[in-house]
Parts: structure tokens; sequence; C-alpha cells
């Protein structure tokens, strides 16, 4: 057995790494120890159990290792994640915010939510699952009350757009919000570069700064994660 | 008095101007009971059970009920009465009554705690969650996608095994390979004819082979250059064949499953292109809605995303035609006609579609008629392939890379159509890049003619 080496990430709560000879990944501590959801590996130290972030699957680890700055997820966070899928990044997710956190997974395609369902919150009691449209803000009012953070990360040609709106009723004065930006489904003739300027312009007449802009290569092809809060009006 | 209604898992709320709750209607506490109940809420309608909810609201003197969704304000106008509801989405007070609701209920005593509301929210949305999914998966067409993307998959297995068994076979007798082009002709053959000493004219033709090719296959099956072919070893080939054959048979079946659940889902699709090539294209959209949303130009192409989304990115020549390509009339006709016809099919596709997913009437025969009159007036009208002007076909520059070695059409009338990127050419003649050249049929339409004799 290959020594095994934990350490908390230095700036991100609940973000650990592991080191194994030469190789360095990501882990959260997990949630729900003894399952795995996307066949990722298990490390038990020092009797906790902790699931390796692979960011060739996870979104928001790859932005962890481009070098995020400020991580809005933290243990606590309330989050609403629009584009659930089959909960890859949701059980990373849910295992940094922890039993005092919350996430509203909203998905649409059906055998994505089954899996999400069936794979992710069944086992994890911090996870509400939604089968809504993100464009229907107001079909899942009921079930989602204010959240600190909103996490985007949907196909749509008006992904923006969709989530401005969501922030709008749901994300708290002073949450921030996460978005990932998928420059092939919002236009697939034009340049990334120009589509995820656009975007960030998009948020910006509208009222949130982008604080962070990070290519998510050699992760994803043709993604950045944006990064922002509301402005301070003036 | 001016009061909010909330809804949530846990009940309806009636707040007034204070933040007091004025008025109840408690759902049951059982999550699955509760999903019920919400599920009511959620589409406006208040369940007969919480009639009296409403009589104790209709008794207080309430001038208005603000709410922030439309559910609520249908339920709103019949607790209420229609005049008295007003809808503003972000309203802020609803906003910051939400977000307190759970430690207002904690004070009422109404809930333990704010995690215990947590934790009805959650288990009442798992709940609403299992019944989405039950719902969304009754749909018959999802049936018949995945039987026919089993028979997409038996195609290409058979493929592969049909191959395996004529190498293997091949050691023994070489040369009926190249004599028998059907896979499972040939199967069948060694099945139940076994070595070749066995391959003689009379017992082929009482195969159903023809009398010219059985006399061949006889022919060669004497003066093979292939091993001999112990007892035992071919009983182990002969298991495999049957094992092959059975396949065969049930992709026949799953083509009659195919033919029986869209004669009923999708009737006029079927009528159009026949219920496989209507599965086919089903699956590759998701489900029938889906299919009857898209435009006709979409239908076309389905399936030839690779070319497609070349065109546009590069400025190559965009597709004609993608599944539907395996519509006979496509197929089989000559490359000039494949666009045309295509255009057509899809665009009664898209009508068929239409009334498949929304409409349910059966026009299928009249539609089939009128799709059979335009394809034959296709065919009076276009001949003789378009006139080639003399560079029409040239790109403007080298080939790119992908196009070496692509597609047919490609590789022998040029490169890949109008650049966009630079000027286009005004006047030459539709600037599609040109059809066929002055040659027609070739190599590739006479194997193809072969291969549907037996």
């Amino acid at each position: 057995m290959l020594s095994v080496r934990l350490s908390k990430h230095p700036k991100f709560g609940g973000v650990f790494r592991i080191d194994q000879a030469e190789n360095r990944q990501l882990a959260t501590m997990s949630l729900a120890p003894g399952k795995t959801v996307y066949g990722e590996m298990i490390y038990r130290i020092d009797g906790e159990e902790y699931r390796s972030w692979d960011p060739y699957r996870s979104k928001l680890a790859a932005a962890i290792l481009k070098g995020l700055e400020e991580n809005p997820i933290r243990p606590g966070s309330r989050v609403l994640y629009l584009g659930a899928a089959s909960g890859t990044t949701v059980s990373h997710v849910s295992d940094i915010v922890g039993p005092n956190g919350v996430i509203y997974a909203v998905e649409f395609a059906q055998r994505s939510f089954r899996d999400l369902v069936e794979n992710v919150c069944k086992d994890r009691p911090n996870i509400v699952p939604i089968f809504a449209d993100a464009r229907f803000t107001l079909k899942y009012r009921s079930l989602v009350p204010s959240v600190e953070v909103l996490y985007c990360d949907i196909a749509q040609q008006d992904q923006t757009r969709i989530m401005v709106e969501n922030m709008r009723t749901y994300l708290k004065k002073d949450g921030q919000y996460l978005l990932v930006v998928k420059s092939r489904s919002i236009d697939v003739s034009k340049e990334p570069a120009d589509v995820i300027k656009a975007e960030a312009a998009f948020l910006e007449r509208n009222g949130y700064t982008v604080e962070e802009k990070i290519r998510l290569e050699p992760f994803e092809k043709d993604h950045a994660m944006l990064i922002g809060r509301k402005k301070e009006q003036e | 008095m001016k009061a909010y209604l909330i809804e949530s898992p846990v009940g309806l709320f009636l707040i007034d101007k204070t933040g007091k709750i004025v008025e109840k209607a408690l759902f049951p506490r059982n999550p699955k009971d509760a999903a019920l109940v919400f599920v009511e809420i959620r589409k406006g309608v208040l369940p007969a059970e919480y009639e009296d909810f409403t009589k104790r609201v209709a008794s207080l003197d309430i001038e208005r009920i603000t709410v922030d969704n439309q559910a609520a304000a249908d339920l709103a106008k019949r607790i209420g009465g229609l005049s008295k509801v007003e809808l503003n989405e972000s309203d802020p007070a609803i906003n910051r009554y939400r977000t307190r609701l759970s430690g207002m209920l904690v004070r009422l005593q109404l809930i333990e705690s704010k995690d215990d509301y947590e934790k009805l929210v959650r288990d009442v949305s798992l709940e609403l969650a299992k019944t989405a999914i039950g719902e969304a998966a009754t749909r018959r067409d999802l049936f018949a996608v995945q039987t026919v993307r089993t028979i997409e998959d038996l195609d290409k297995v058979l493929n592969l095994l049909a191959g395996r068994i004529r190498e293997w076979y091949g050691l023994h007798f070489p040369e009926l390979d190249r004599l028998v082009e059907k896979h499972d002709s040939y199967i069948r053959l060694v099945q139940n004819l076994g070595t070749r000493d066995n391959f003689t004219e009379q017992a082929l033709i009482d195969q159903g082979i023809p009398a010219d090719k059985s006399q061949r296959i006889a022919e060669a099956a004497q003066k093979s250059a292939g091993a001999e072919l112990p007892e035992s070893d071919l009983a182990w080939l002969k298991e495999v064949c049957s094992s092959v054959l059975q396949l065969y048979k049930l992709r026949e079946k799953a083509e009659g499953y195919t033919d029986k659940v869209l004669a009923e889902v999708a009737p006029n699709m079927s009528a159009l292109i026949g219920a496989v090539l209507s599965a086919k294209i089903i699956s590759i959209v998701g489900g029938l809605e889906g299919v009857a949303k898209m435009p006709a130009s979409t239908l076309q192409v389905l399936g030839a995303e690779k070319a497609l989304f070349r065109t546009i990115t590069t400025g190559a020549r965009p597709p004609k035609h993608g599944v539907i390509f395996q519509f006979a009339p496509i197929h089989t006709s000559p490359r000039w006609l494949r666009g045309k016809i295509a255009r057509a099919v899809a665009g009664k596709l898209a009508i068929a579609a239409r009334m498949d997913a929304y409409g349910g009437e059966n026009q299928g025969v009249k539609m089939k008629a009128a799709l059979d009159a335009k394809i034959n007036e296709l065919k009076t009208r276009y001949p003789e392939p378009p006139a080639r002007k003399p560079g029409q076909n040239r790109t403007y520059g080298p080939p790119r890379r992908e196009e070496r070695g692509g597609r047919d059409d490609r590789r022998r009338f040029g490169g890949g159509g109008r650049d966009r990127r630079r000027w286009s050419p005004s006047g030459s003649g539709g600037g599609t890049g040109g059809g066929g050249g002055p040659r027609r049929h070739d190599r590739r339409d006479r194997e193809r003619r072969q291969m549907n004799r037996p």
C-alpha cells in the first residue's frame, strides 16, 4: 500500500488534498460513508472517509485546480443548484456544506433526475431534489427559501438569463453565484472567448459583478466559470 | 385587512401585515400523504378536506390577498374570491416570511425544530420526485425507443459475429465467403449443411439458393483450398451459428414489436417512413413530443450532426440527409435527387409527427399517397443529373484535412463548397457546391444493387 497523506485545502473549508506518491488529488469528506456515486476512489484515513474529486467530471473541482480565489460554497452554505444532472458535483457540494447546509438540486432531464434521486439524494439528508425546469423560476418557490449561493450549470442558449432570474427570486442580497458558461451551448459557431465575454457583460448589465473568470481547460473544453455577487446599490 | 398567502410542504398559511399567522391549513405529517396534497396545491386546487380553511378565511374581513406565484394565485381566488387577489412575483414581504416560516412555526409549536422543517421539506420533495419520475416514464414511445436502440445494437453485434463466423468457417471453405453475400444465408448454410462435401448443387437448391449460384458454390466446394474440419470442431461452430441465428430471429421479433407499438404511438409517421425508421428518429430526439416541436429542416438532418456542425463552424457543404437516408426512396435514388426527396420527406414527416404527438388523427394513407406523388413528380422533373458548369465544384482553397478520405462525393467531386470566410461567388446557380457530375451511377451503386439480391 502506497503511503497516503491527507491535508486540508489552504483556502477552502470542506475541501481536502490527498497526496499519494507523485499524485495529488482533491477530495471531500464523505457525508454518506461507504457509498460511491460515480465510481470515485474512497480513502479511509484516521477513521474518516474521503472521496476523491475528479476535475474531469466535476467543473467545480476543475475551477479549484485552475486557481479559484474564493469559494462561496462552504460548510453550512445553503445552495440552489441548477442543472444537478446525475449528481456528480452535487455529491461533493453536499460533502462540503455538510449536515448544517442544504442543496436545492434542480434538474429537468428525467433519466438524470432518476440517478440523482437513487444514487445521491437517498443517502444524503442535505439535498432536496426538485424535478423542474429552471426557466420556470416560481414553480419551486414553495420548496426553496432564500439561499446564499446559486450554482448554475445548465446547457441552454439563454443560460445566463435563466440564472439571473433565479438570482432575483432566490439569492440573498449578499449572496454569490457560480456560473458555468458552456460556450458551445450558447453559440456553437462563435469563439468561446467572445461568448464568455458576452455572458460576463450580460451579468454586469443586470447588476451583478464578475469577480472571477476561470477557463476550465484542460478539464473541460470551451468552458469557463464566472463568480460574482450582486452589485452594491449606489 | 391585507394578507399574504404562502404555500409550503407543511401547509397553507395566511399571514397579516404584522407577520402573524392568522389562519392555517396544515398538511399531513406523513411525507407520502403530504406530497399528494401538495401536488394538488401546486396545481392551484384545494383538496376537499380543507373546505374548512376556506370558510374560516371567508369569515375574516380581507381586502386583498397577495401571493408570489400563479398556483398560489389560483388557490387564493378559490378561497378569497376573484377581485381580491394580487400576484407579485418578487414580493419582498413574502420573501421575508418564507425565509422566516420555519422559525415562526417552531415558535407556534407547530413543528419541533427548524431541522424538522427541513427534513419535512426534503421528504416531501423526495416523494414528489418519485411521482414525477414515474409519470414521466409511462409513455409508450419510450419503450419503442429502447427497442429500436436494441435493434441498432443487434445490427452491430450481428455484423460483428457474422464476420467472425465467415473467417472461422473460411478456414475450411474460404471460397464460400465471396459467393454468399447475405450474412444470415451464409450462417444458415453452415449450420444446415456442415462440411463442404455436403455443399452439393441439389442440397444448395433445397436450401433456397438459386440454381446458377448453387452450381458455382458446389463447384467451388469441390475445388476448395481450405483445411479439413473435424466433427467436434464443426459441432462447436454450429453451436455458435445457432445462437447467432437466434439473434437474427430476435431482431425480427424486435421489428415486429416496433411495428406494433408505433402503429399505436405514431401511426402517421409510420405510414410515411415505416415504424423502425420513425422509432430511430424518436430515439435520436428522445421522445415523440420533441420530434413534433422540430422544424422539417432539422428532421431532415437528424443523425448527421457531425456533418451539420462542421458546416456551421467551417462553412463546409451541408449534409442532405441524416438517418432519413435509410428511407428506401432516398438511398435507392440517384444522387442528384436525394436532397430534394429528403426535403420533401422531412416536410411531410414534420406534419405527421405533430399529428401523432398532439392530435391522433390517422391520415397515414393519404399522406403516404401525397408523398409518393411528390417523389414521382421529382423523378420525372429531373431524370438527368444537372449540367455541371466547368469549375463549379472546385473549392476556393485546398481541401481541408478532414475532407481528405471523407465521404464519397467529397473525394470525387472536390472539396468543401462555399468558404464563407472569403468572398462567395455571385451567380453560381444556387451556390451549394453542385450535385453529381457527368458520372452518374457508379461502382458503389452497382455494388449496392447486387447486395439486395439473396
